[in-house]
């Protein structure tokens, strides 16, 4: 991609981070809250398209990360009296310490024994949380101290999904996300061109790692209280596959579009149809699955509506 | 790049929709807008579509006899999903978007928690039928009001049972999570009261389903009763177990699965016997309760069934959210709580008065499945049969 095409993508970004930081005294308590989700959604899809979109390694336990992000923030701000977004630093640190210690020995192997271990990390790390009481208070939950956030927590998910993004850029455009690519077509291939895959395979995951922690801490302190089955809620995990494949599985701007749509869809139905939402959301899926298997982004290129490469 | 353009005007688009319909919510004078998240799907669904229809039947009624004040009730219900991230935002959707001028109170004390720290913030008091967990009024809070007997008390009258029967061990099990511990802890207070000597204490993890080796070290630590706070499918797998083991205890309660009314259906004569916990029962010649004959018929008529102790507080807790109405005279949120702290009422539900905390003193009912069918038996002046205690052993049977 030539020179001028990354300024004008920056250059939207940065539109769309003035809009989005601007926007806050128009916007009620409940938009607020809203628009915070909506973004973390996008922190949570995006991360997650970083090793199972680009690097082809599907993770079903990323809630995993999400959770221990939110327990290092309850912890810390209710317990030991931090500054709730100190503990944002040591939620990521945490996060990728985990992400390695787990991808280690799973991302040496190829084939599905990541995505088992995965699924195996996420109830492991619920049940730990859980059973850990001295520490967690297992399942009576944490409760912080009431204050109103809505504002804080909306800017700091706002600088956290620039960042999301930003690096999700970066590392789509660059050569360890080219390297990527071809671990996802071709692992063998990639080894036989000197590619080292597993240590590009356990940055990539550490990378996806650290965002979804972040959130998870900033969504614990918007929330107030939290307990191991509400974060470590394994639809949080589907949600952010959904988006991602939704959106366009293995492009930047792909996850972006899928949670912000599902998101808003969710909302919009929930809201309105009570009692109906789930069905038109199940219908939702259907939908996708069967006329845009390569997500709306996907769907843009086979149309020539995109030029290939110019939204990755 | 007119994708990235595309998305932005997706994004505005949304944004400025939402900004649109927030600002076109207004109602004619003479309605009154109740609002609430309550879990209409999700793993609460069950006991919290009992107390939707309590809300319900009750709206009716209320718009029946005049409304409040002279305003006709409108009910706005949403659904949170069981979810406590949904629930919130929900609550602050309804507080300042919606603008409603009442708030009913969520399912499960987790969610309850955590919308506390909303209506808290914006000072409207609600009555919180759907929250047993008393760590909830150890924070200061002044707009948010106890019905309910809490976790604590849950066991009360189990452990009273025991000693009754001559019980001197107990081990406590219970599910790791909020209202179970809550209820262990009251359970092992209790036990202390009475002299009942505690054995074993341990916490399993939700979903546990396989308990042969807590069973069995339950009996090896010499427990003659056990007291369960479980729900419905670790409960039925504790006792389908010790059935399967031979390991019999003189008494066995468990807090929340008994009173569900598949319960004795799926275990049948495994169920016999078992002691369990109800807020309130439909049994008007018994409880004695102003209106609850009215009450049951209304809504047996309605939904055909009886309505059960979920259904029966939202209905009691509406009941007093009426008469502090009346008596603060408007929908004023600071003489609302005031009239909520202070009123003295005995509804369908049982009496309301609060303490300094919000803090009510309900008084629980512990039944023991006879034949079938959930027999209250303690305590004693509501006790509608004696307690067959102790349970025959497996062999027995």
């Amino acid at each position: 991609m030539a020179t001028h095409e990354h300024v004008r993508n920056v250059l939207l970004l940065a539109a769309l981070a003035v809009v989005l930081a601007v926007l806050p005294p128009a916007l009620s308590v409940y938009l607020k809250s809203f628009v915070m989700f909506t973004m973390m959604y996008v922190v949570l899809a995006l991360s997650w398209n970083i090793i199972s979109g680009f690097t082809g390694y599907t993770s079903f336990g990323h809630v995993a990360f999400y959770g221990i992000g939110a327990y290092t923030c309850a912890v810390l701000v209710a317990d030991h009296g931090w500054h709730w977004i100190s503990t944002l630093v040591v939620a990521a640190a945490l996060a990728v310490v985990v992400a390695v210690a787990i991808g280690y020995p799973v991302l040496r192997l190829k084939g599905p024994y990541f995505a088992i271990a995965m699924l195996g990390t996420a109830e492991g790390t619920r049940v730990v949380v859980t059973v850990w009481d001295s520490l967690t208070h297992g399942g009576l939950g944490i409760s912080f101290p009431s204050v109103e956030n809505s504002l804080e927590t909306y800017y700091a998910m706002l600088v956290v999904m620039l960042m999301t993004i930003l690096v999700a850029y970066i590392v789509g455009h660059s050569r360890f996300g080219i390297r990527l690519n071809a671990i996802r077509e071709d692992e063998g291939a990639a080894e036989v061109l000197g590619i080292n895959a597993t240590a590009y395979k356990l940055a990539a995951f550490a990378l996806s790692a650290m965002f979804p922690a972040v959130a998870g801490g900033i969504q614990a302190y918007k929330v107030l209280y939290i307990d191991p089955p509400s974060v470590f809620f394994v639809q949080i995990t589907i949600a952010m596959a959904l988006m991602s494949m939704l959106g366009g599985k293995g492009t930047v701007i792909g996850p972006v579009v899928g949670a912000v749509l599902l998101y808003s869809a969710q909302e919009l139905t929930w809201v309105n149809f009570p009692t109906a939402h789930l069905i038109a959301y199940g219908l939702f899926i259907i939908v996708i699955a069967r006329f845009m298997p390569r997500g709306l982004i996907g769907f843009a290129i086979d149309r020539g509506w995109v030029r290939k490469g110019m939204v990755h | 790049m007119r994708a990235h353009r595309a998305c932005l005007a997706i994004i505005v688009a949304i944004l400025v929709l939402g900004a649109g319909s927030a600002a076109a919510k207004h109602r004619p004078n003479n309605e009154v807008v109740m609002g609430g998240a309550i879990s209409q799907t999700g793993q609460y669904a069950e006991p919290a579509g009992r107390q939707v229809n309590s809300i319900k039947l009750w709206v009716d009624e209320v718009n029946a006899r005049g409304g409040l004040l002279g305003h006709k009730v409108v009910a706005r219900l949403l659904d949170d999903k069981s979810d406590t991230q949904t629930a919130i935002k929900l609550y602050e959707k309804l507080i300042t978007e919606d603008k409603v001028d009442l708030l009913l109170a969520p399912y499960s004390s987790g969610i309850t928690e955590a919308v506390a720290n909303v209506n808290e913030r914006y000072k409207m008091p609600f009555v919180a039928y759907g929250a047993a967990s008393s760590p909830i009024w150890e924070k200061n809070r002044k707009y948010i009001f106890n019905i309910v007997a809490v976790a604590e008390d849950y066991q009360k009258g189990a452990v009273h049972l025991a000693k009754q029967i001559g019980v001197k061990t107990i081990a406590i099990i219970g599910q790791d999570s909020l209202f179970p511990r809550q209820a262990g802890k009251g359970a092992k207070e209790w036990a202390k009261k009475l002299g009942i000597n505690v054995v074993l204490e341990e916490n399993y993890p939700p979903k546990q389903t396989d308990f042969t080796a807590l069973l069995q070290k339950i009996k090896a630590a010499g427990a003659e009763g056990l007291i369960s706070n479980s729900y419905f499918a670790d409960a039925a797998a504790q006792l389908r177990q010790m059935r399967e083991l031979n390991v019999n205890f003189k008494l066995y309660s468990s807090t929340v699965g008994p009173g569900l009314p598949n319960f004795p259906e799926q275990l049948g004569n495994t169920a016999e016997y078992v002691l369990g916990f109800s807020q309130w029962e439909p049994l008007p010649q018994i409880l004695k309760h102003p209106g609850m004959k009215e009450y049951i018929e209304a809504y047996e008529k309605r939904f055909n069934e009886k309505p059960n102790y979920h259904a029966g507080g939202a209905y009691g807790s509406l009941l007093v959210t009426e008469a502090a109405i009346k008596k603060a005279g408007s929908f004023d949120n600071e003489k609302l709580r005031e009239a909520l702290a202070t009123l003295d009422i005995t509804t369908t539900f049982g009496r309301y008065k609060v303490d300094a905390k919000g803090m009510n003193s309900h008084e629980g009912l512990t039944f023991q499945i006879l034949r079938g069918q959930r027999k209250v038996v303690w305590p004693d002046k509501f006790a509608e049969t004696k307690a067959e205690l102790p349970m025959p052993e497996w062999s027995k049977r």
